[in-house]
Parts: C-alpha cells; structure tokens; sequence
C-alpha cells in the first residue's frame, strides 16, 4: 500500500503507508512503542504472566478443572511476569507464602482482565523480600502449561 | 482439623485483626495519605498483609516502606500464627531492593478451637498494635538482605539479550554505610531528571536524521540540479538536505508533509 504526497508542490514521492496509523505526523511512533515510563500500560500489553503454586493446591485445582472445566478462584488469581525454575528464587522474589511446585503459564497478558491488585512491586511479606512484579484477577484465566520447579 | 474449618475460623477472625491494624496505625500517627494497604487471603492462605509508605516505582519514590504480615501455618498437626515486620526501601536507579527484618514472632492458635477465641484475639489485637509501632519505630542499620528488582515481563530485543535486568537474587549483603536512613520524609526534592521519563534501554535507530546531515552541501550534479526545481528521486543513494539520509519505515517527508494538514 503507498500513497503519493506532495512535498512544496515540487515533488510527488511515494510513500509506504502503515495501515492503522493516525496520520499525523507529529507524533513520535517510537514513543507510543516506548512505553518505558508506563510499566504498569507495558505489562498489561505485553507481559507472559505466570502462576507459582503449591502442589497441594494445584491437585484441588487440577480436580476442580476435571469436575468443573475451569478453575474456581473463591478470591483472587495471584499472577506474575516472573519467569524462574527455582521453587526457593520464586517464593523469594514473589514473597508467596508457601514454597511452590509449579509455575503454570504462561497466559498472555491481554487475556487477564486484572481487576484486584494492579500491577506492582510485591512488598516483602511472611520474611521475605518481594521485589517481583505481580498482579492479581477475580476472573477465569486460560489455562496454562505446568512446569515443575527444582 | 480441615481447610474449611481453617478458613472459616480465620475468616471469623478477620474483622478483629483489621480493627486492630485500625487502631494501631492511628496509635502510630500514620497519615491516611501515607498508601496504606490491607490484604487477606495472600496467595491463597489464611494470612493478613498490611503495608504504608509503599513507594511509588511510578515516581521513583525513595521512601521506605513498612510491612506487616501474618500467616497461619500448620506444623506437624497444631496451628501457629506467625508474624513478620520489615522496612524496605527501593533504589529505583540501581533497581535493588533493601530489606530489614524488623521482628518474627510466632504465636500458638488456639482461637481455631473456639475455646479461647476471645481472649486470644483480644491479646492478638495488642500484639499488632505492638507490631505496627515497632516497624514505624524501627532505625535499621544492619541485617539487610538486598535483591534486584524484577523486570515487568519485557522481553528484549535479541540485540539487548545481554543488556537486559535479570531479577537474579543478588546474594551479596548491602554494607549498611550504602543505605540511607530512615530519617521520616525525603529531604530531597524529587528532581525532573530523576523521573523515569524514557527507558534507559531505550536507543534511538538510525531513522533519526543526524545532525550533520542538515548541513550536507547539495551535490553539483543530483537529483535537485534542475534549475526549475522539479528533481526527481531517481537516486536513492544521493544524500539530500532535505529528506536526509536512507530511511526506512515512516518517512519524514511524508511526516512534513502531512503535518501542516493532519493536526489534532
């Protein structure tokens, strides 16, 4: 796709055109892809979340997946960017209360409606540091691949 | 004793535990606007968070923030309440995170049984309010575990592999000489330089015109040569004052063109 512009009337060139663009030409486009201020705007576009849970608590849920073909969160779906194999490093980072045995994901970002705790640095809790980013959602999530952590 | 049963004895217990977090951070004069922050049921389990002073990775805040937390835990058949307090503070230029340990207490649970619920939770509700002044209190200077911040999911360009902040723990313990203090609010005022404005790893590509090349001479011989101005761009290899050098993608011609019509 191209289009033709006149430059001073003097020259016609043709241009390649981006289809979904806004034609004005004074923004920036590497801006509007930057998102580096906006970590929060970045993540919920283009973040893989993870889960980290503990093996107890993944055969309930495994057993209410088989009963009621989805997952049932009576509160909130903890989820993260985090991505790590080691169970102690995970449960470091992310200040969870337990020590996991899975990572599940990942589920892409634009497909968790995250309605409790906006993205952000996990604060240190249960004696541990956080420093991890999370997020949680009170709505069904895809499922993921299990992962078991070492 | 069942998961059920645990939970809704934790869940009766709950309103008691929050009128104590209540009362014991107006006890400590914490401001309404210091970002407080109550959560229950953390990852799934019996437990209680209560945060203030969060800083703002939003701002680069370099104040530090003030935790407490409570877990009930079951070890080997009888139900304990542990409770933790700590101080951290965010190096958002260093992306490291320094945390203290204020204190670890650990209280049988006998408010599980209905026997002494009462008197438990009205002794629990002292020992928060305890813990909640503690951790206001607390000067830190040593004990520190430190860790890097955690990317939000970003992943790197294959170019920026290397470049790219891991959340790798970082084992090394932070001399408390590289630690401000907790001295109440910053003394510093936030500068404009400090905002995150821009990705640090952000880099410019080469379809940002140099500089220099506004001030290329115009060629002898070239497309504009013609006296009656109506060159053409035959040759895309000769550099032009006025489109500047090769440019892919958006072009800036187009971008002049457009903008005197298009505006917003």
């Amino acid at each position: 796709m191209a289009s033709k512009f006149k430059y001073n009337g003097l020259l016609e060139v043709n241009v390649p055109l981006d289809p979904g663009t806004f034609l004005d030409g004074s923004i920036d486009w590497n801006d509007i892809w930057e998102l580096g201020s906006n970590p929060v705007g970045r993540l919920a576009l283009t973040a893989q979340l993870y889960r980290y849970v503990a093996p107890a608590a993944y055969k309930t849920e495994c057993k209410a997946v088989r009963d009621l073909s989805y997952i049932p969160t009576s509160g909130s779906t903890w989820l993260t960017p985090l991505r790590c194999d080691s169970a102690m490093e995970a449960a470091k980072l992310l200040a969870l209360p337990h020590v996991p045995g899975y990572r599940i994901g990942p589920v892409w970002s634009l497909d968790v409606a995250v309605d409790g705790v906006a993205a952000r640095i996990s604060p240190p809790r249960f004696g541990k540091t956080g420093g991890a980013w999370e997020l949680t959602t009170t709505r069904r999530i895809p499922f993921g691949e299990r992962h078991g952590l070492k | 004793m069942t998961a059920s049963a645990v939970q809704i004895a934790w869940d009766r217990a709950l309103p008691n535990l929050r009128a104590a977090v209540d009362q014991g951070l107006l006890s400590a004069r914490v401001e309404f606007s210091s970002n407080v922050t109550v959560e229950e049921w953390i990852h799934g389990e019996p437990s209680l968070g209560v945060y203030w002073s969060v800083p703002s990775s939003r701002n680069w805040e370099d104040r530090w923030g003030r935790s407490i937390s409570l877990l009930l835990v079951e070890v080997e058949g009888s139900w304990h309440l542990r409770m933790w307090g700590a101080k951290w503070f965010d190096d958002w230029s260093t992306h490291k995170r320094t945390v203290a340990t204020v204190f670890e207490k650990q209280f049988d649970a006998p408010f599980l049984t209905d026997v002494t619920t009462a008197t438990f939770l009205s002794s629990l509700v002292v020992e928060i309010k305890r813990a909640i002044l503690e951790v206001e209190e607390a000067r830190p200077t040593t004990g520190f575990q430190v860790v890097s911040l955690g990317d939000y999911g970003y992943r790197p360009r294959v170019e920026e592999q290397n470049l790219s902040i891991s959340p790798a723990v970082d084992s090394e313990a932070r001399s408390a000489s590289n630690v401000p203090l907790d001295v109440g609010p910053p003394n510093r005022p936030v500068e404009h330089a400090d905002l995150p404005l821009k990705n640090p790893d952000y880099k410019k590509d080469d379809r940002i015109v140099p500089q220099d090349d506004q001030e290329t001479p115009l060629p002898e011989s070239g497309p504009f040569s013609g006296t009656d101005g109506s060159g053409t761009l035959e040759s895309t290899t000769t550099r032009s004052p006025v489109f500047g050098a090769h440019r892919t993608g958006h072009n800036s011609a187009w971008q002049s063109a457009t903008s005197g019509v298009c505006r917003r």
